[in-house]
């Protein structure tokens, strides 16, 4: 079977020779857009995943933070409940309760004695420093040193 | 069919309004219109807007609470807690949030030991669901709030509270004062230091859920408490323990109604112990008050009053220890005959002699040499009728009236303290001018603060002024020592130290406006101001007692109240180390 172009087809045919254009050798197409692009969304997704685990960061150490005030308040706590015990068991009331269910009784009177060196030199190794008196044999624990020196570190704050 | 195109021209014309490039840009406009609009939205949100609307939201889901700041801790003079707040909690409930009344409230009774009548009202709370805050508990345990707090209860509130405790039990209540549930002082320094004292609140969110739960972890504290200064009193803890020990113990002996002592370090003004015990009306025991009465109370001084007369005229000069009156028993003067304490014949009595026997009579003789008007300067000299620098509060100025509106025998009788009314505060005040050869030296009751940042402030020395002479109070100071070796005070004598002292037996007036009960008994206040060592004074005290019996020979400030004073000496010197002046021999050889 033999084809026969019609006649409009042969026509078009005819023209579209005529009218394609020359060849022309076609620009490499620049990669370096692509590759800024590139860049630019690793910096960004590097940016917004340290963003996100700086923020992770900063809760872990702010939970953290919080735990230590907790503790330091239960410290504080602590503290000043061994403080009032410790105030209670040095109390005159509870000291002169405990001599007297041992059978103690307050003296009549005061009398000062004389002390060996030898024995003043003991107590002070055991006790601590005298003041500028002779008298007074002082411990080295001032609880008014001691809570001065808490709040000072706490300044103030519970 | 043939469909027939329509032809360029007439396709042309019929797209021409809307080529695709118009229609891009009008559409790219609106959203940029748009986009515009939405960014200065935002923006105005981020801004201007943003503060209120942040609060608006943080209410709706925040719920801030108050953070109690730790009240300041009273210490002695050595640094010792007389009154401190030690860890609690508040326990409270909401209602409406309540899921299991009856087991809660059986669990919270449970722990924190309600009254019947407290857990009848918790269950009648919950079932009406009306309120949405009931206190269970305040200023409980601390232990027991965390073991509640570790329930997790719903509608079950732990806070954190102070409570205030005195480790040391009643010693130094008088002074210290009381504060109420609130943490509020209402009583003695607690009251007159309350804003030192008071620290600044903090603030503490938390998140809540809609349905009004607290959402675990998003507890914070917005803005941290800052906890009260603290004070350092000049009490020395065993002194005030020893001194309420002695005052309760001579009470109890001769059942007297209260008593009153205080201890002053001489040179400074610095109070040491400041006692005052009262038989409560309803038991019958005698107990420390939480009333300051050494500086509440007024009543006329009595024969204390004597020293300041004598002291008075000596450093004027117009007499000396030796100047001497024939003195009667008793004299009229204006419209009352006034006696001496006991009848004697008319005897010639040199000013030493005077003070030493306690002769009314005699002292207006020395009063008379000095006239009515610089005899009242001189005691308020001696800081009487105004109230000392301590301002405590209720303190009472007593009353020291002007020279002229004094009437009929008050002219003279305020020569040995009737007429006249003070303080023991005062009256201490007073004598201690003598022993401290004669410059007054205002009490002083706080030593030092403590602030937040733990330094120390210490508070100014006591205010001075000289209002005798030397050698008037030296001369004076000589006759009180005689007055305890040989006078009316004997019973205040301590072996080994040379102590003193003046006795006072005054006559208290009843609400019924004279000086008798309802018995028809006299009603007296006794007392006893001595020092020592008197060559070189270290310690001044003052004690009173209130109402001793009428009827014994416990009524006098010599039997009553100096024997207070000799009991308290042996303490005085353990605690201040007070060695006696070489030489001294106390009344050997008086």
């Amino acid at each position: 079977m033999v084809a026969i172009p019609l006649l409009r087809d042969v026509q078009s045919s005819k023209d579209s020779t005529h009218s394609r254009p020359d060849l022309v050798v076609v620009e490499r197409r620049r990669r370096w857009p692509a590759v800024l692009a590139g860049f630019v969304w690793v910096v960004v997704f590097s940016g917004l995943l340290g963003a996100a685990v700086f923020h992770t960061q900063l809760a872990e150490r702010q939970l953290q933070i919080d735990r230590l005030e907790r503790a330091v308040g239960q410290q504080r706590e602590r503290f000043d409940e061994l403080r009032y015990k410790r105030a209670e068991l040095r109390s005159p009331v509870r000291l002169a309760g405990a001599a007297k269910e041992l059978g103690m009784e307050r003296g009549p009177n005061g009398d000062f004695i004389e002390i060996h060196p030898d024995q003043l030199a003991r107590q002070l190794a055991v006790a601590g420093a005298v003041d500028d008196g002779p008298a007074h044999v002082i411990i080295g624990s001032d609880p008014l040193d001691q809570f001065r020196d808490v709040k000072a570190v706490t300044a103030g704050q519970p | 069919m043939r469909v027939k195109a329509p032809p360029p021209a007439e396709r042309a014309a019929r797209f021409r309004s809307g080529s695709p490039r118009r229609r891009l840009i009008a559409a790219l406009l609106v959203l940029a219109v748009i986009l515009i609009a939405i960014v200065v939205r935002v923006a105005s949100l981020q801004t201007s807007e943003a503060e209120s609307l942040r609060s608006a939201g943080a209410e709706q889901w925040t719920r801030s609470y108050s953070i109690e700041a730790p009240r300041g801790t009273v210490f002695d003079r050595h640094g010792n807690e007389l009154a401190m707040s030690v860890p609690a909690v508040n326990v409270s409930i909401n209602p409406k949030l309540i899921e299991n009344g009856p087991a809660t409230v059986q669990l919270l009774d449970d722990l924190l030991v309600l009254s019947d009548e407290k857990a009848a009202d918790l269950i009648h709370e919950i079932e009406l669901k009306d309120r949405g805050f009931v206190y269970v508990k305040r200023q409980a345990d601390a232990a027991i709030g965390d073991q509640i707090s570790s329930m997790r209860l719903a509608g079950v509130n732990v806070d954190r509270a102070g409570r205030r405790e005195m480790p040391g039990g009643d010693t130094g209540r008088s002074v210290i004062g009381r504060t109420n549930i609130d943490g509020e002082g209402i009583a003695g320094l607690e009251l007159q230091y309350d804003d030192l004292l008071t620290g600044s609140a903090g603030l503490r969110s938390r998140e809540v859920a809609p349905n009004g739960r607290s959402i675990p972890g998003s507890e914070s504290v917005t803005q941290q408490p800052i906890a009260g200064d603290d004070l350092v009193l000049t009490l020395d803890r065993s002194i005030q323990f020893s001194t309420e020990e002695v005052l309760l113990e001579k009470v109890r002996e001769i059942g007297a109604r209260g008593a009153t002592a205080i201890v002053i370090d001489t040179p400074t003004g610095e109070i040491l112990g400041m006692a005052s015990v009262r038989q409560d009306v309803e038991t019958g025991e005698y107990r420390v008050t939480s009333g300051n009465f050494a500086a509440v109370d007024a009543y006329e001084p009595g024969s204390v009053a004597k020293v300041i007369t004598v002291a008075s005229a000596l450093s004027e000069g117009l007499v000396t220890p030796d100047t001497s009156y024939e003195v009667p028993w008793r004299k009229q003067y204006y419209d009352d005959l006034l006696t001496d304490s006991h009848e004697h014949p008319n005897e010639w009595m040199s000013v030493s002699q005077i003070l030493i026997e306690s002769s009314n009579i005699g002292t207006i003789f020395v009063q008379q040499e000095m006239g009515r008007a610089l005899h009242r300067d001189y005691m308020a000299d001696f800081g009487l009728g105004s109230k000392t620098a301590l301002d405590f509060p209720g303190e009472s100025p007593g009353i020291l009236k002007e020279a002229e509106d004094l009437w009929g025998s008050e002219r003279v009788t305020v020569a040995y303290g009737q007429g006249v009314s003070s303080t023991s505060l005062q009256l201490a005040g007073a004598i201690n001018t003598i022993a401290n050869g004669g410059t007054y030296v205002a009490p002083k009751l706080v030593k030092a603060t403590v602030g937040p940042d733990g330094t120390i402030a210490e508070l100014p020395v006591s205010p001075s002024r000289r209002v005798v002479s030397e050698q008037a109070a030296a001369q004076t100071s000589e006759m009180m020592r005689n007055v305890v070796c040989t006078g009316t005070a004997t019973r205040a004598q301590v072996p080994g130290q040379s102590i003193a002292g003046k006795t006072g037996t005054a006559f208290k007036a009843a609400d019924n406006g004279t000086y008798f009960n309802e018995n028809g008994d006299r009603i007296y206040y006794a007392s006893f101001v001595g020092f020592f060592p008197a060559e070189d004074p270290e310690v001044t005290v003052l004690v009173s007692v209130d109402e001793p019996p009428a009827g014994t020979r416990d009524r006098f400030g010599g039997t009553a109240a100096a024997p207070v004073f000799a009991e308290l000496v042996p303490t005085l010197v353990h605690e201040l180390g007070i060695q006696p002046v070489e030489g001294a021999t106390g009344c050997e050889g008086s």
